[in-house]
């Protein structure tokens, strides 16, 4: 049993772990500029991770079983990280750790919570992508939250809206004067009502409304009676650990850089610190 | 059109002065010619400073985000980090031929590209985006900077067992290289969650940052005590630099 933890426990074991990671990682950049993965990877982003893998539509290749191996190294890299934790905690009990040591424990705890965000993210809450609305247009998720457009107020060059989103200009589009106003209900209840801009999502709770871009007259999907010429592109979702994500991810980036500093000088006690 | 002319051709100008003030640097560095070196370093930081002035004052943009602007500000990283240590002088001016060839390769490199400012995109005004951008920047020259560390340990560790503080000063750069990328990561996934409504999107540039996180962590994971495992430690983390670097020039080319 003492030999399974200790194989389990290893730096060999997170090495290798590590090392396949960046192969299978590799194959994730290939793929998603092959043309025949292309289409798969933007049905990927369109769902949320949870329904994609239930779906039909995760494409016919080697999509999904690339994600649910790669899922089982992370999770193969996590049980690591929790037994070479647990194998420390051992050390410290027994007196056998400096504070260094110790403190390194604590860096990749932080770790441990910002991969877990990153699994809570994949697995929690919901996300709707690809809303194409216009002024008094209305969208309803499965979730019960209803959106509303009230207006659409674009300021800027509307022929321009036809580029691609990476070559839109400060000339073609005023973003501090351009946004959308929405409203979202749920259950016929009025939650909030504001002005959304481009990288200024509404959010109330843990639901967000995100306007991911203006459209252009022409890029129109669909006509209707009530149609003023603008349209917009929205997601709504919602991410329960997103807070937390969010709070733990820098408080790591911290304890990396305060070890960092308690370490700077003394090589002679630094060999092999940093590892896990 | 022909101020934007007359911008590009002076870049261009420019451009080709750095890439000679690098030459003569290295070679003043290999003849062992202190003095020279000063001047010639003064003068190349001081030109490069004058072209991210420029760039800045012609876009109105931070020169953090096409690749011209960003290896300009990593190559001005490395010049300031070279002349600090040639005034420092001591067991760390040995890495500075590894420093002037690193910027004679990023100068190099930008042969291929335009030699132009970014264009005034409206996301270039986003604090997150500006942030990401300069974070990237950092920790790329810091990653250069630990690999002329490591690759110096790596050539004089025979000689000299002072040597070990060029290996750790590799793993300090590296260390606070990783600090700068995380930052970056970090302030991505605020600017992609307000820009797409989630943490990250599944494309090629989020799989270039993730192998880029995990080659990281791959170079503070290597286990052992002994002198090969040391000597492995050097050489993933002397490949730092490298990778990021040709990582970060095919992310250009989408």
């Amino acid at each position: 049993m003492n030999r399974v933890i200790e194989k389990l426990s290893s730096m060999y074991l997170s090495m290798w772990i590590l090392v396949f990671l960046i192969v299978w990682t590799g194959i994730g950049l290939y793929m998603a500029g092959a043309d025949s993965y292309i289409n798969d990877f933007q049905v990927m982003n369109d769902m949320h991770i949870r329904e994609w893998l239930m779906s039909d539509r995760t494409g016919s290749g080697f999509l999904k079983p690339w994600f649910l191996i790669l899922c089982a190294a992370m999770t193969a890299l996590g049980i690591n990280l929790i037994f070479c934790s647990w194998s420390k905690i051992f050390k410290i009990m027994r007196a056998k750790f400096n504070g260094r040591q110790f403190y390194m424990l604590i860096v990749h705890a932080l770790f441990g919570f910002v991969a877990l965000g990153h699994l809570g993210g994949l697995l929690l809450g919901f996300e709707h992508n690809n809303i194409e609305l216009g002024a008094g247009e209305t969208y309803s998720s499965e979730e019960g939250y209803e959106l509303e457009v009230k207006d659409v107020h674009f300021v800027g060059d509307v022929k321009a809206l036809k580029k691609a989103k990476r070559y839109i200009t400060r000339d073609d589009l005023n973003r501090k004067e351009s946004f959308v106003e929405i409203s979202i209900s749920r259950n016929s209840e009025l939650l909030k009502t504001d002005k959304v801009y481009l990288l200024k999502p509404l959010r109330y709770e843990d639901v967000q409304v995100t306007v991911n871009r203006f459209l252009s007259p022409e890029n129109k999907k669909k006509s209707t009676d009530f149609d003023t010429g603008g349209r917009i592109i929205l997601s709504l979702s919602k991410n329960p650990v997103l807070k937390m994500f969010l709070t733990v991810y820098p408080v790591m980036i911290a304890g990396i850089l305060i070890y960092l500093v308690i370490t700077w000088r003394k090589p002679h006690l630094n060999r092999n610190n940093v590892s896990c | 059109m022909l101020l934007l002319n007359q911008l590009g051709e002076m870049f261009s100008i420019l451009y080709y002065s750095i890439f000679a003030l690098y030459l003569i640097l290295f070679a003043a560095h290999i003849c062992g010619l202190k003095v020279i070196e000063k001047l010639i370093c003064a003068a190349a930081s001081a030109s490069v400073l004058f072209v991210l002035v420029r760039l800045y004052a012609g876009s109105g943009n931070l020169p953090v985000f096409n690749i011209f602007e960003s290896f300009m500000l990593i190559s001005f990283i490395l010049s300031v980090t070279g002349f600090i240590i040639l005034l420092k002088g001591g067991y760390g001016s040995k890495v500075l031929k590894w420093i002037w060839m690193e910027n004679i390769l990023l100068v190099f490199i930008l042969l291929a590209y335009d030699k132009e400012s970014s264009l005034r995109l409206y996301v270039y005004q986003n604090n997150w985006v500006i942030l990401f951008h300069s974070f990237r920047c950092i920790s790329l020259a810091l990653m250069l900077i630990a690999t002329a560390y490591f690759i110096q340990f790596i050539i004089q560790r025979e000689m000299d067992e002072r040597t070990s503080l060029l290996s750790h000063m590799g793993r300090n750069s590296l260390l606070l290289s990783a600090v700068f990328f995380l930052s970056a990561e970090y302030v991505g996934t605020v600017w992609c969650q307000a820009g797409q409504g989630d943490f990250w999107m599944w494309s090629q540039t989020f799989f270039q940052s993730t192998l880029i996180v995990l080659y990281l962590m791959l170079a503070f994971h290597i286990p052992g005590k002994s002198r090969r495992s040391e000597d492995f430690r050097c050489i993933v983390g002397g490949l730092s630099g490298v990778f990021m670097l040709t990582l970060t020039v095919i992310r250009s080319l989408f």
